[in-house]
């Protein structure tokens, strides 16, 4: 009777053991993950902030006021007068 | 004897020795209770204390910034942005030489070297002078690089240096916000340089690629007044900001987004490490997309700004609504206003007058007038209505601009004739005129989702006397802004249908409420006005400059006297067009008010009718809105069919 009580507390304790032994890796690969999705989500931010860039300077590019000017100015273009003006229609 | 004598000496030792060992037994025991006690007390009762001391020292929670939302036309091209900028921040302390002795010198040398894997220990000492001597020429050049970059004038940080060795106030403070807005790209050259006192931090600005065009809709974003300057140690949460005027302040909690928090690792100069774990992950802002058509906000921009300055005007507005959705597609305002540009946030600069100013519509309103009184049968079509140049009513004179005669309803409308409305309205009980200028939407807040819309003012109609219900036919006595004119046209476009109004884009799968249109006039009543009011444009008419070629064009122009603080003043006047496009199916309503006109002419015919023109040519060829007169524009007829790419 003892011995198997002996037995019995023994295998728990080794339960006790292996289930420690289980939290600690289970918490140290989620700081393993966790720091491979800190990772990816500043490669993310870094993405997103040259995409708002990007936007930012299509949009300055394609300012029609910018367009005008320089069609205007460098290009010397002038915008046609009322008579000028022709409506295309396919026949 | 003896025998006894030693058994005596044994008890009387034994004696001694249970005495001291109890004492010592005690002492122990006290001592392992005080111990026991002591580690229970750390680790049992107080050990959250000291848990949280433990982590203060090595863990840290830090914010996580949430990306503002951005604000986009309907097309989705932005009008604000926010994007990255980058702060170079220096530590004169560090970045000064002179009160560094050679050895300390040497010791900064050795950690850059030590960083860039060079050879840094057992160095002789000529080495080691010869180390400092190239540090000195690194540094000076790293110093002369950054200062060009910045495009700070040269020694400019030298002085900065300086006066830190002097300025005992400066002195305590080891940060030094040297330069801001700086682009990424410039940034990484400064960090490239490599010079150790220079930390380069990251924040958030907004920025709005259209600048002025539609700097009155989308308003701007600024911190809230705070104490503190600039050049104090940067506060993160300084780095926020919020909406202050506009579409930014409206729709602050929808942009604004939530922050969110995260543990990091810190070394012992409480440089973050590493991170531990998300307490929150950030939560950034909507995007919002407004009814705006940035192509129609150009146009509406550039041409009212052309008027303003060629009238000499103090200020102007224009709305452009979509005649079947109510959207409001343009709205612009001169005075301009850029948000980039802090020094231009004054009131009188951004405020969005097209939606919080209001001003007397004057004859625009005749329209309504006449559209009412043909659905109550106050009137017919085939009414004859005899005005001599005057009318009197009581005390009061009603005049025209001169003697038009007698006229039919499309003449009343053609001429703008005060006098003919005013006997309309004298058929009409007060009451019907007074509830229909409020089913048109006077006085009443148009609800476009605008912050800060005004509802114009309506006066009771008990009130009224003869005269009043003559003026108020009009378009005085009442005052309206361009907004709420739009959306009264509306009702005139749409066969008798009055449009809600909405800044932002009308989505058919989005499930925001939209008020139903209603009904004001009758569907033929509605058409038929439409046909009066293309004679407005006409060469008899008050605005032929208001004729679109290849377009049939409905309008009404209004010129109304300012009032003053000693009632109406002689020589300042609002010019009002107000017109929609084709007239036979209106695509686009437009209202344009010019403030002021002070290079000689002031009526709305001559003043704001050629804005109408121009915008709404502009407007047809980029909606690819098919010409539905055809012959007032030259044809060129192609076999090829054009087919839109």
């Amino acid at each position: 009777m003892m011995v198997w009580r002996i037995c019995l507390v023994g295998c728990l304790m080794l339960v006790v053991l292996g289930s420690a032994m289980a939290v600690i890796y289970s918490q140290y690969r989620y700081r393993l993950l966790f720091l491979e999705i800190q990772k990816q989500k500043k490669g993310l931010d870094q993405s997103n902030v040259e995409w708002r860039q990007l936007q930012l300077d299509v949009t300055t590019l394609t300012d029609q006021n910018k367009i005008e000017r320089n069609a205007v100015d460098k290009l010397k273009l002038v915008m046609p007068s009322r008579e000028n003006i022709i409506y295309v229609k396919p026949k | 004897m003896n025998v006894f004598h030693a058994k005596k000496m044994t008890a009387a030792a034994k004696d001694d020795f249970t005495a001291r060992r109890r004492f010592l037994t005690a002492i122990m025991l006290a001592g392992m209770c005080v111990l026991i006690s002591r580690a229970f007390f750390l680790q049992v009762l107080d050990k959250q204390h000291y848990i949280e001391i433990g982590e203060a020292k090595q863990v840290s929670v830090v914010e996580l910034p949430a990306h503002r939302g951005m604000i986009k036309d309907r097309n989705g091209n932005p009008l604000a942005v926010s994007t990255v900028v980058e702060t170079i921040v220096i530590d004169p302390s560090a970045l000064g030489s002179e009160q560094l002795t050679e050895h300390e010198l040497f010791l900064i040398r050795q950690r850059e070297l030590k960083k860039r894997k060079e050879q840094h220990s057992k160095l002789t000492g000529e080495q080691q002078a010869a180390e400092v001597s190239k540090y000195k020429i690194e540094k000076a050049n790293g110093i002369a690089s950054m200062e060009t970059l910045l495009q700070l004038p040269k020694g400019h940080i030298a002085k900065l240096v300086k006066e830190h060795a002097i300025n005992k106030n400066f002195k305590d403070n080891h940060f030094y916000v040297l330069a801001k807005n700086i682009d990424p790209e410039r940034a990484t050259q400064i960090k490239s340089l490599g010079l150790l006192a220079v930390t380069i931090r990251q924040e958030s600005k907004r920025f709005y690629p259209t600048e002025s065009v539609s700097g009155h809709l989308v308003g701007f974003t600024g911190r809230p007044p705070k104490k503190g300057d600039d050049n104090k140690e940067m506060d993160r949460k300084d780095d926020i900001d919020i909406g202050l005027a506009g579409m930014e302040a409206g729709y602050e909690q929808r942009l604004k987004g939530t922050p969110g928090k995260k543990k990091v690792l810190l070394d012992g100069q409480r440089r973050i490490i590493d991170d531990i774990e998300s307490v929150q992950a950030p939560i950034d802002g909507q995007d919002i997309e407004l009814s705006i058509d940035q192509r129609l906000q150009y146009l509406a921009y550039r041409e009212l700004q052309r008027a303003v300055t060629a009238n000499h005007a103090k200020a102007g507005t224009m709305v452009i609504l979509d005649a079947k959705t109510g959207e409001i597609l343009a709205c612009a305002n001169q005075p301009q206003f850029n948000p980039n540009n802090r020094s231009e946030l004054q009131e009188n600069l951004y405020r969005n007058r097209a939606i919080t100013e209001v001003f007397e519509p004057g004859s625009t309103v005749k329209p309504f007038i006449v559209a009412a009184a043909l659905d109550g049968h106050y009137i017919s079509y085939n009414d004859i209505f005899h005005t001599h140049g005057t009318f009197q009513i009581g005390n009061h004179t009603v005049r025209d601009t001169s003697n038009h005669g007698s006229m039919d309803l499309t003449g009343v409308i053609k001429h703008s004739s005060n006098i003919a409305v005013s006997q309309m309205a004298l058929r009409m009980p007060p009451q019907y005129q007074h509830s229909t200028y409020q089913r048109l939407g006077f006085g009443i807040k148009p609800g476009s989702g605008f912050e800060g819309e005004v509802r114009g003012k309506l006066s009771d109609y008990h009130h009224w006397k003869d005269f009043d219900r003559a003026v108020h036919a009009f378009g005085y006595g009442f005052n309206t802004s361009a907004l709420q004119l739009a959306r009264a046209y509306t009702a005139l476009a749409n066969d008798g249908m009055l449009h809600s109004v909405s800044i932002l884009k009308r989505d058919d799968n989005d499930d925001t409420y939209i008020e139903p249109p209603v009904r004001v006039f009758s569907p033929q009543t509605a058409r038929n006005v439409r046909a009066m009011m293309e004679h407005v444009v006409s060469k008899e008419g008050t605005a032929p400059e208001a004729r679109v070629d290849g377009y049939t064009v409905a309008g009404k122009t209004g010129t109304a006297k300012k009032a003053g603080a000693h009632g109406y003043t002689e020589n300042s006047y609002f010019s009002v067009f107000a017109g929609m496009i084709p007239a036979k199916n209106p695509r686009l309503i437009a209202v344009v008010m010019i403030d002021e006109p002070h290079a000689g002419e002031y009526y709305g015919g001559k003043v704001a009718a050629p804005v109408f023109a121009r915008v709404m040519a502009g407007a047809m060829r980029i909606l690819a809105v098919t010409p539905d007169k055809q012959e007032t524009m030259p044809v060129l007829l192609t076999q090829n069919h054009y087919t839109k790419p």
